[in-house]
């Protein structure tokens, strides 16, 4: 398991009271039985702790299909870009 | 003749018991640490230093709770806001006393009445110095969590309360005023059952600069010891209070409901009547207040003789002890032995009611009178009966009496007797 996932887990442990020992890396969101708004705020945790704005084509909150594992590609793959960093984000 | 003094002395068809307490307060969430700090006089008021740009340092007095709101979990699973934390704890420790978790409820006869000065302070203040300060955006969920009936609502969640959820924001008299509303609700045969209280948690840089800049505060310089004596209520040299913190639960009953559950009550909520002064936003007015203790009187079915203790609002400011000392004089004389609580645990505002209610229901159980701590020298302009020193014994004490008295002008008053 890569260190997101374990910044993910610890999110979700910390905000959403999901213990680490109930996820697996190829579980889908929609698993997590977040509501749209816990989806949204989980979004928006991410963000801030990755110092990173997720773009929405990356991931839809609506994706519920999307697994823990893809969706740490993603905040992977948005570090290692050249993406302007949040907090100057237009 | 007044439809309240027409119904003098008539019993209310409904008697209305506490059949469970949980507090979180700078005393202690426990109520033999609440008892122990209560009778002994021991002051929870620390000195904190402050110092923001735009304004000048300052130190302040503050009672705060040892409390860690992580280890609260909202049934929204929606962040907590510190003092929504506390008012679920009180809450979770007040259903257990009742046995609430386990007894079978009516849900559409079961409501929440909860009181909060400013409610999510503590989160708009984050929120507001985060946006403001570090430029980082608002929270999806930041109204839900500011919101004053966030606790409101995740109490009735966290129960299953479907009667009523209602929150009450009439600034120091705010959760007094929750805990008559759930009376009234269970006396007119809306509900059976209530869960009622209130709480507030704003000793944050923005609130505690806002309460300094309205010169209430007792000054207080950096030392500790003269920090826990920095709120003299009715004292010659009084001058203001301490910010303080916390929350109180109470589960108000209807005597048939607990009795057919078979739970056990040692008090009941026995009066409660509130007003407004509507004469000035924030000076206390002695006549509206001495209305609101006879109709709280009135209500219970008592006279002036009957109570046997009262826990007087007792802010420490130079007018608010004025009005007070005046208007229990009025409705009293010298009768009543009067405490003031907030020497010791601050001053709660919204929550103020609830944990002063409780003082007083703590009073009744060990019929001792918790003294006004740190009162040597009383202003000798005020002829009522203050208990100095140590906890006076109350053999006799059967009905006690809370003032709560509020910015805005609500005064609210309750009443507490003992069961047998």
């Amino acid at each position: 398991m890569t260190s997101t996932f374990d910044t993910v887990a610890e999110i979700l442990q910390k905000d959403f009271h999901i213990e680490p020992a109930q996820l697996r890396p190829g579980m889908s969101l929609g698993e997590l039985a977040l509501d749209s708004l816990e989806m949204m705020e989980f979004v928006f945790a991410l963000e801030d702790r990755f110092g990173q704005r997720i773009p929405e084509d990356r991931l839809d909150p609506g994706e519920l299909g999307l697994s823990l594992e893809r969706l740490c590609q993603v905040i992977d793959a948005l570090r290692e870009e050249p993406v302007k960093p949040l907090r100057r984000a237009a | 003749m007044s439809r309240d003094a027409a119904r003098a002395g008539r019993p209310h068809a409904q008697q209305v018991l506490v059949t469970g307490c949980g507090v979180v307060s700078p005393l202690g969430r426990s109520l033999q640490d609440f008892d122990d700090a209560l009778f002994a006089g021991l002051s929870a008021i620390e000195a904190r230093s402050l110092a923001l740009p735009g304004m000048d340092a300052i130190d302040l007095g503050v009672a705060a709770c040892d409390f860690d709101p992580a280890v609260i979990r909202s049934s929204s699973r929606l962040p907590l806001d510190r003092g929504t934390a506390m008012a679920l704890a009180a809450a979770e420790d007040a259903a257990e006393q009742a046995g609430l978790p386990k007894a079978v409820l009516d849900s559409e006869r079961f409501g929440v009445f909860w009181g909060s000065g400013i409610g999510g302070s503590a989160s708009f203040d984050a929120a507001a110095a985060g946006l403001y300060g570090e430029h980082r955006r608002m929270r999806p969920t930041t109204v839900l969590t500011v919101m004053p009936n966030a606790a409101v609502a995740e109490i009735a969640l966290r129960f299953g309360a479907r009667g009523s959820a209602i929150g009450y924001a009439c600034a120091c008299a705010s959760s007094a005023v929750a805990i008559g509303e759930g009376l009234r609700a269970i006396r007119a045969g809306w509900i059976d059952v209530a869960l009622v209280g209130g709480h507030e948690a704003m000793l944050t840089p923005g609130l505690m600069s806002a309460w300094h800049a309205m010169r209430v505060l007792a000054p207080v310089a950096a030392s500790q010891e003269q920090a826990r004596a920095a709120c003299r209520p009715f004292s010659a040299d009084r001058s203001g209070f301490a910010l303080g913190e916390g929350a109180a639960a109470f589960v108000l009953e209807s005597s048939a409901h607990a009795h057919a559950r078979g739970a056990e009550a040692d008090a009941l909520l026995s009066g409660y009547a509130t007003n407004c002064d509507a004469r000035h936003i924030s000076n206390p007015d002695a006549a509206g207040q001495s209305r609101a203790m006879a109709a709280a009187l009135r209500d219970a079915g008592l006279r002036p003789e009957d109570i046997g203790h009262l826990n007087a609002h007792g802010t420490a400011t130079t007018a608010g002890d004025a009005a007070e000392a005046s208007s229990i004089e009025a409705v009293f004389g010298r009768a009543v032995p009067v405490s003031a609580t907030k020497a010791i645990h601050g001053h709660l505002m919204g929550a103020g009611g609830a944990v002063e209610l409780l003082a007083t229901l703590r009073a009744l159980a060990h019929r001792r009178l918790p003294p006004i701590a740190h009162l040597q020298v009383p202003d000798a302009g005020f002829g009522i009966d203050f208990v100095r020193g140590e906890a006076r014994p109350a053999p006799a004490l059967r009905h006690a009496m809370s003032n709560s008295f509020a910015f805005g002008g609500t005064n609210a008053v309750l009443v507490a007797s003992r069961v047998d």
